[in-house]
């Protein structure tokens, strides 16, 4: 089930709400743990297994490492298990045909490839999971012995498929006691509208003008249209993911938590490093704490500190999909934040405002082309045509057309790219609290509204996270 | 402020319960009529489709479908993408003066080499003389009316090509300069994708010329308005909701002439090449020969002793009515819902002149012609090797 139907809106959730505060406190977890499994159980019933299997296992882990927590050779042992079956289970259900294929083609070899439906959520869970299993290992956080709120913590359902990834240390007190109320229901419901509205009035109608652009081969394209496609693609992954981060976000508030925040307008940012403080900041953190840092980060050499720069990204690429082109771009990235760290940064400070946003802005925009091609020769040829080399020249009727008729959405969808609406807000709080929320409530409802439309019209609702 | 979270909590669960519970209260719809298509019926549970997932992808989509209000939430959607300046929704452009114009799908190029291929066969393979009108749609003849810079895909080359293979043989009734010198009058239906009957006339008049006749001049009809709320096939695609109706004429010959439609395969016939009572449903051009049938006989009291054979998709419907002025006898087959075989047939009936009529998209995408001329085929070499003649 994704959050963006109406099935999800109109029946799902009303239900959840509804046993969620009619039964007694000690009991809501159940409520969440037993509706996180029928939400993800909804699309494909059989997994529902193997996120039985997972939760089993690493509570199991967990008791474990309590129990050994002295006898530091057992407990290594037992966190290196875990780390084993987790990363198994991830490498065997996503990277199975792609590691079979690798494999194929070089040792001339015909395995088959069995071709499994990839698990939904399997990307994040599995993080959990580990994270989970590290912070107790580390003693950052005691052993979950309650398997609901254990269960609760894997399978939650508003972060379940596309994150924020919530490392267990910050949430592990909200599981026991959490304070639900009418404030913090209103902002959850302020906060998933306005992931909702991300998700269904912008990103999808971006989707389709970059579905349209895409399916040109790139020697057709002039200069405009290919920036034009790549420009709404950028906004459409980042509208179609911080919506849905919202939504979490928001829903979680419904619910009494409070999860970590995962974007922070990344496309304002005026250099790479800073583009990935902003952007998925939970991967981000998880790939920091639990791999660039216990690696030795940047404190043990230069030499030490871009092999683990490689690897963090390497994994980072990795961890979008089984495919070249997402490895590519994680390293795409490792490269450029190197060179910032190395002299670039430095390079940069003296230069004008506008000078490094375009530069951190080129950047995205040609990293989203890599990511957005699995086939890398149909990515250069998009690359040809961005810069002209396609010589279908710089414009034509169908590069105007394509621009005024999705100008007014474009504008839309820069303008909420940026803190503009939030320090809108920000003003209006300043000045007269009751005016804030007495306009804030019937924009709220508004886009419920036009979003509920755009829903019910939806012939066109792909959601884009299911691969990772 | 604890009031306006109170507020927007209680209006916001109270809209999300009101509709789920008007959803299970409403009576659900089979049909839609603004949506031209069948509307998922509820689910029925058991374990193996909710294990394989069926059940909760059908339950979405009746949700969907069955959702209260629907209608109005697609006027709501449409106005919104209206605000937004969109030209075009769903493979529809939203033209100017009212016009909607369908975009081209992407061109079937192995199914088209392959109808042309082999309806060149079967006019070799005959003594008869074939004719073939293919009928430009709007997008073809009203670029005019295209929203600007607009460029839909598939281009009048491609009409040209059809023209240039089948040439050869075929008598290629080319309408496109007759309807594009009539295009400031109403000759295709705005939301509609077929042409008027008046844009049927002027091909009629056209094909005239090619198959030896003397087409009546349109004087000679009374023209009557018999509908003027005709919402068609474009305006349920392409989800624009702002566009004002298209009215239908009939254009009728002034002279007398008594003819008879028989619908074969329904065992049914009628006086009149039109049926009214589909005026007041939503598939308005079904008025002309009562839609789409495998196949219609009409007889007319011409005494010119010709007959025709028409194989032919919805755009023919408009035609015939003027066709019928020439012929003793027409004989109409839509090779999708024809499962006989076509030899035998123009046998039995004597039919010496065959016309296929198809309009320049759909004959790109038409996989039943192949059916019923492989047919011919098929019957022509058991004659050969297995019977002596």
């Amino acid at each position: 089930m994704v959050f963006s139907s109406l099935f999800f809106l109109f029946i799902f959730l009303p239900l959840v709400l509804l046993f969620y505060y009619a039964v007694p406190r000690r009991y809501r977890n159940f409520v969440l743990f037993l509706s996180s499994l029928i939400f993800y159980a909804w699309g494909e019933p059989v997994y529902i297994l193997l996120m039985f299997f997972s939760t089993a296992v690493n509570y199991t882990y967990g008791l474990l490492l309590a129990a050994y927590r002295e006898k530091k050779n057992v407990a290594r042992g037992v966190l290196f298990s875990s780390i084993f079956i987790n990363a198994g289970l991830l490498c065997f259900f996503k990277y199975g045909d792609f590691l079979l294929q690798l494999i194929n083609s070089l040792m001339g070899t015909s395995l088959a490839c069995p071709g499994l439906p990839l698990p939904i959520g399997i990307s994040f869970y599995t993080f959990q999971a580990m994270s989970y299993i590290i912070d107790v290992y580390r003693g950052n956080a005691p052993a979950q012995r309650n398997f609901i709120a254990f269960g609760t913590y894997i399978s939650l359902f508003p972060q379940l498929i596309a994150g924020p990834i919530i490392r267990y240390q910050t949430i592990s007190s909200q599981l026991v006691k959490r304070m639900e109320g009418f404030d913090s229901f209103g902002e959850g419901v302020r906060r998933f509208v306005a992931g909702l509205g991300k998700k269904v009035l912008l990103a999808n109608n971006l989707g389709l003008l970059w579905q349209q652009i895409q399916q040109f081969p790139s020697s057709d394209l002039t200069v405009i249209t290919a920036w034009l496609g790549i420009t709404a693609f950028a906004l459409q992954i980042y509208f179609d993911f911080s919506g849905y981060s919202d939504m979490a976000i928001g829903l979680g508030k419904m619910f009494g938590f409070t999860f970590p925040e995962n974007f922070h307008y990344p496309y304002i940012s005026q250099n790479i490093t800073e583009f990935w403080r902003r952007w998925h900041i939970s991967l981000g953190t998880w790939f920091r704490e639990y791999v660039y840092i216990p690696l030795g980060g940047n404190r043990s050499g230069k030499g030490a500190l871009y092999r683990n720069l490689f690897i963090v990204w390497f994994l980072t690429g990795l961890w979008h999909g089984a495919g070249w082109n997402f490895i590519l771009w994680g390293l795409y990235y490792g490269l450029i934040l190197a060179l910032e760290k190395a002299f670039l940064l430095q390079r940069l400070r003296p230069a004008p405002r506008f000078i490094r946003h375009a530069y951190t802005v080129l950047l995205i925009l040609l990293g989203w082309v890599l990511f957005s091609f699995d086939n890398l020769l149909a990515g250069l040829q998009y690359l040809q045509a961005l810069f002209g080399l396609s010589g279908r020249g710089f414009f034509d009727g169908q590069a105007v057309y394509y621009c005024y008729t999705h100008a007014v959405l474009i504008v839309i969808a820069l303008l909420a790219s940026t803190p503009f609406i939030n320090n809108v807000k920000q003003k209006l709080l300043e000045r007269s609290e009751a005016l804030y929320y007495a306009l804030a409530t019937p924009a709220c409802l508004s886009v419920l509204l036009l979003s509920t439309a755009y829903l019910v019209d939806a012939t066109y609702n792909p959601f884009l996270y299911f691969r990772f | 402020m604890h009031l306006f979270n109170k507020i927007l909590t209680i209006i916001t669960l109270a809209f999300l319960a009101v509709l789920s519970f008007l959803f299970v209260l409403m009576p659900d719809r089979d049909f839609s009529e603004t949506e031209n298509r069948m509307l998922q019926k509820k689910p029925l549970f058991s374990w193996h489709n909710l294990i394989s997932g069926k059940f909760s992808s059908a339950a979405e989509t009746y949700l969907a479908d069955q959702f209260v209000f629907r209608d109005m939430w697609v006027n709501i959607k449409s106005a919104a993408e209206l605000m937004l300046q969109k030209k075009d929704n769903n493979g529809v452009y939203f033209g100017k003066d009212g016009y909607l114009l369908q975009q081209p799908e992407e061109l079937n190029t192995a199914l088209l080499a392959e109808n042309i291929a082999v309806i060149k066969q079967f006019a070799e393979s005959r003594p008869d003389r074939v004719y073939f009108l293919l009928a430009p749609t709007s997008v073809l003849i009203l670029d005019d009316k295209l929203p600007s810079f607009a460029e839909p895909r598939q281009k009048l080359d491609t009409f040209d090509m059809i023209k240039a293979q089948l040439a050869p043989g075929i008598h290629f009734i080319d309408t496109r300069d007759a309807l594009a010198a009539h295009r400031e009058e109403y000759i295709y239906y705005k939301t509609d994708h077929h042409w008027t009957s008046r844009g049927a006339y002027y091909a009629y008049r056209e094909a005239g010329s090619v198959m030896g006749f003397t087409a009546l001049d349109l004087d000679d009809f009374t023209v009557e308005q018999v509908c003027d709320n005709f919402y068609g096939t474009l305006y349920s695609k392409s989800g624009n909701r702002f566009i004002q109706p298209d009215s239908i004429r009939l254009f009728k010959p002034q002279r007398e002439l008594s003819c008879r439609v028989e619908y074969v395969n329904e065992k049914r016939s009628a006086g009149s090449l039109y049926e009214t009572e589909h005026l007041r449903k939503k598939d308005k051009y079904s008025v002309f020969l009562d839609g789409n049938h495998a196949l219609i006989r009409i007889t007319a009291q011409n005494e010119t002793g010709r007959k025709l054979l028409i194989i032919k998709d919805s755009y023919a419907n408009t035609l015939v009515p003027f066709l019928v002025n020439h012929y003793d006898e027409i004989h109409i087959i839509d090779p999708r819902y024809f499962n006989s075989q076509l030899a035998p047939y123009i046998k039995q009936y004597g039919l010496n002149e065959i016309l296929f009529v198809y309009n320049a998209f759909s004959f790109a995408e038409e996989s039943s012609i192949r059916k019923i001329v492989a047919g011919v085929q098929e019957i022509q070499g058991d004659g050969s090797c297995g019977y002596p003649k």
